[in-house]
């Protein structure tokens, strides 16, 4: 599914609901994003289970922050992004050592594009645009299933460093999408 | 305060909130700052921009029909609001998604010259805590020293520390080694939110007390 200037809009006219308690909204907003939410939590941790609960805590929070959520945050999707990863996070510090993975690249995991102007093209393409260690940070920090401190540790750099790195490096991806968009 | 924070959390702080990192005291933290800060708002949604890329690119995973069920359940189980937990001030709502399951507020005021210190929760994993701190104006912090990190997010008035003015919504850190004594503004109430590494360390006749305190308390224990 491509997510064009019209879902955000969608997304943000249904978070603005939810911010007022209405379930109905919810529940629209859950059918747009939860299989997508549950796909890329599970090829994290490959374990159905795991990633149902972890699903389930996002959506809970979805629930409780969309009051929270303002136009000038971003689009709707790399806000419930940010609020993923929070639960997943939250279960490796835990403890949960069945929410680990090894690290592979979530993007060796898409499948082939059905169309041209699908958005994983545009993603693929920008991340290619990247050097080798840009790439291999991003999937292994930002994408990816490890903290910033096991891929510090693996690329041996200190972490004030990865996070500097990083940000460049997301920086340019963010140009690479917003031109190619 | 529509004019925006004049202090802000570092660029890095935001990547790693984005990503999903940093600890419930740090994510409460810059919720707060987030509903003061346009700016940080904006710089935010840059940098999770990629991420929900990701997200977009993901095929569909069958849900379990169950799956919205529990939810629902869940969400039932909640207040329908969570609740502010102090008369006087009205955290931000990221901030109060934060604290759903916390226990009623317990101030400690001891020594403190009026102010008020209440702990909203502890993380277990990074071992910081985040506390909600209320003064009135005009007041001075009493001396103090801090063992690890201070970051703080000014939630209403404003103070002074050394050379440095602080309004509603900045981001205010102390470096672990300093020590400091707040003065609060004149005429109006001050509140914060604060995250420490380690517990601060009270100079002077408090410095003592508190260590006395500390002792009989571990005594006590045993």
């Amino acid at each position: 599914m491509m997510h064009g200037q019209v879902d955000h809009e969608e997304d943000r006219t249904l978070l603005a609901a939810i911010a007022i308690g209405d379930r109905g909204a919810f529940q629209q907003f859950y059918s747009r994003h939860a299989g997508r939410v549950l796909g890329y939590v599970r090829q994290l941790t490959r374990n159905p289970a795991l990633a149902e609960d972890i699903t389930q805590e996002a959506f809970v929070a979805v629930w409780l922050k969309a009051a929270s959520y303002q136009a000038d945050r971003g689009d709707p999707a790399g806000w419930l992004f940010t609020i993923t990863r929070n639960k997943l996070v939250d279960k490796w510090r835990r403890g949960d050592r069945d929410a680990e993975t090894d690290g592979a690249p979530i993007l060796a995991g898409l499948a082939d594009p059905p169309n041209p102007i699908d958005v994983r093209v545009s993603l693929r393409q920008a991340m290619s645009h990247l050097t080798d260690d840009q790439r291999r940070m991003l999937e292994m920090a930002y994408y990816g299933g490890l903290t910033y401190e096991e891929t510090a540790d693996a690329l041996r750099v200190p972490v004030g460093t990865l996070k500097s790195r990083m940000r460049a490096a997301l920086g340019q991806l963010r140009v690479i999408l917003e031109g190619s968009t | 305060m529509a004019a925006g924070a004049k202090y802000h959390p570092s660029q890095e702080l935001l990547l790693e909130f984005a990503t999903g990192g940093g600890d419930r005291p740090r994510r409460a933290l810059i919720e707060a700052h987030l509903a003061h800060c346009a700016d940080c708002r904006s710089d935010l949604g840059r940098v999770a921009r990629p991420g929900g890329a990701l997200l977009a690119a993901v095929d569909d995973a069958p849900l379990p029909p169950a799956l919205l069920d529990r939810i629902v359940q869940r969400i039932d189980s909640m207040p329908a609001l969570p609740p502010q937990p102090a008369d006087g001030i009205d955290l931000p709502p990221g901030v109060l998604a934060e604290l759903v399951s916390m226990k009623p507020l317990r101030w400690r005021s001891p020594a403190l010259r009026g102010s008020r210190i209440a702990t909203l929760f502890h993380d277990d994993h990074s071992g910081a805590v985040l506390h909600l701190g209320w003064m009135p104006g005009g007041r001075v912090f009493p001396p103090h020293r801090h063992a690890g990190a201070e970051e703080v997010v000014v939630l209403a008035g404003g103070y002074t520390d050394g050379p440095k003015h602080v309004e509603t919504g900045d981001w205010v850190v102390t470096e672990p080694g300093a020590s400091h004594s707040p003065t609060t503004d004149p005429g109006e109430d001050c509140w914060i939110l604060t995250r420490l590494d380690a517990p601060i360390r009270f100079t002077g006749w408090r410095g003592w007390l508190q260590r006395a305190a500390l002792l009989f308390s571990s005594i006590t224990r045993r």
